[in-house]
């Protein structure tokens, strides 16, 4: 177990230090670097909050569209890879034309496609989900 | 071996008063432009002794940066295409003079003349006092879009563009899958969004010329209007809605959403310019199926930025943070299929 702070925390005080103290005193020509910085450290800190219950909520989720049986209990490393398999499959079921059809399978598969893409944003963008109304 | 523009001052002396017919050219002052992630850009003062430019004239010098990979069109070519357009009567920096570098810079480049102003998006679509009233900026685009338009492949202009058939959609929906199946994470939605596109593909067209990266933050303006349209690399034949929608999506209104044609105005007033000048109505289908396209272009060229982080050929966190817009392009698309119903 690791003393406090977290690396959320840490990350965090970083940033606000750039932002406070580091960014006043940079010349015009390097703001938009410390911009950048803090940027980017926002969404490492966000990605840490996250964990990886969304990556085993989303493995469960593609699992059920695809109609495959569960994975054992997957260790950090392979549940990557499985989920970066199951979304393998069903880009190929889309690209084949498996939805083409209206129906629930191409409703249940879009409604995982938007709220994936939302997540991601949500690490990566979360002012651009509150610029589109979307949380 | 490639040298920076003051390292090569001497040669490019020569070079400068060799293409203007000059007794002598003096580079007093060479300023590198901010920008340009591929290119560099020199502001170049220059005063010429006799020849065509006698005097003190002010230039642009375009180069390959030196570690830069090769893409899309050369140096040269892209002057090509830049003449053909300034013939065109298009609002551009006027072309002077191209060189593969050789005994000057030792990397290809081209000379063009100066023009004032900004690009800076974000700051443009905040600000009036740049570029005009913005309606009839947009328009004025509007109209210039039409004329690089009228340059057309059957003319025999420009044979070093591929293929023209290359542009249409079916092509570009098949090169944007063979780029996906080579990367390493699947992206299931940028596959939703070019399945769309498959089962929609709209007519074919004979194609025009298009700039390909026609946006708000590729033009220059100053306080009186447009001053001139930057950034030819990307040139290819296409769509002619292509350029069009491109302008118009959601990621280069540079947070002004409600305005939508880049940031500036209203699609209206866009469109009103260029069909003034073209002839030709927009059809707002066509409009919207290429906005979907235009959003799954970006979406995966923003993947081609990020790999070129990724891969440590070009470390950068600009190119790495790039990789995390992909999303906000996958929404888009997304949402603007949802639309069509």
């Amino acid at each position: 177990m690791q003393d406090s702070p977290t690396s959320t925390d840490l990350l965090d005080i970083a940033r606000q230090t750039l932002l406070d103290s580091v960014l006043p005193a940079l010349p015009e020509e390097r703001r938009l670097d410390g911009l950048m910085i803090a940027n980017a450290m926002a969404i490492a800190a966000r990605g840490i909050g996250f964990g990886e219950g969304l990556l085993r909520a989303e493995c469960a989720r593609l699992q059920e569209l695809l109609g495959e049986s569960a994975a054992e209990e997957a260790t950090d490393g392979e549940l990557e890879a499985r989920v970066r398999e199951l979304n393998r499959r069903l880009a190929e079921r889309v690209r084949g034309g498996a939805y083409d059809e209206p129906g629930a399978q191409g409703d249940a598969v879009r409604q995982y496609l938007w709220e994936s893409t939302v997540q991601k944003l949500r690490e990566s963008n979360p002012k651009h989900l509150d610029a589109e109304g979307l949380e | 071996m490639a040298l920076t523009v003051p390292e090569a001052q001497g040669p490019l002396e020569e070079f400068l008063a060799a293409a203007s017919d000059a007794s002598g050219a003096m580079i007093e002052k060479a300023a590198l432009l901010p920008g340009g992630s591929l290119q560099e850009n020199w502001r170049l003062d220059v005063v010429f002794e006799g020849g065509r430019e006698a005097g003190r004239q002010t230039l642009v010098l375009r180069a390959n940066r030196p570690d830069a990979v090769p893409a899309y069109l050369s140096r040269g070519q892209e002057f090509e295409v830049m003449k053909a357009v300034h013939g065109a009567g298009v609002t551009i920096p006027e072309p002077l003079w191209t060189s593969d570098g050789e005994g000057v810079l030792g990397r290809a480049f081209t000379v063009m003349r100066h023009v004032a102003g900004r690009a800076e998006a974000h700051k443009i679509v905040r600000d009036e006092t740049l570029g005009g009233p913005h309606d009839a900026l947009a328009e004025r685009i509007g109209e210039e879009l039409a004329k690089i338009q009228s340059i057309r492949p059957e003319s025999g202009a420009l044979p070093f563009l591929r293929d023209p058939e290359a542009g249409a959609a079916a092509a570009q929906i098949a090169e944007m899958r063979t780029y996906l199946d080579g990367h390493a994470d699947p992206h299931p939605a940028i596959e939703w969004g070019l399945r769309w596109a498959e089962l929609n593909l709209p007519p074919a067209v004979s194609p025009v010329l298009r700039h390909g990266d026609f946006r708000t933050g590729n033009y220059l303006v100053d306080e009186t209007g447009l001053t001139g349209i930057i950034d030819w690399e990307l040139a290819s034949w296409g769509d002619p809605m292509e350029d069009l929608a491109w302008f118009c999506i959601k990621c280069w209104r540079w947070g002004r959403p409600d305005r939508d044609a880049g940031g500036l105005a209203a699609r209206a007033y866009f469109h009103r310019g260029y069909e003034r000048v073209s002839g030709r109505r927009i059809d707002p289908v066509l409009d919207h199926y290429w906005a979907v396209m235009a959003n799954l272009r970006w979406a995966v060229i923003s993947m081609q930025q990020a790999e070129r982080h990724i891969s440590g050929r070009d470390p950068s966190l600009q190119l790495a943070l790039t990789g995390r817009m992909t999303a906000e392009m996958e929404l888009e698309a997304l949402r603007l299929i949802d639309e069509a119903g």
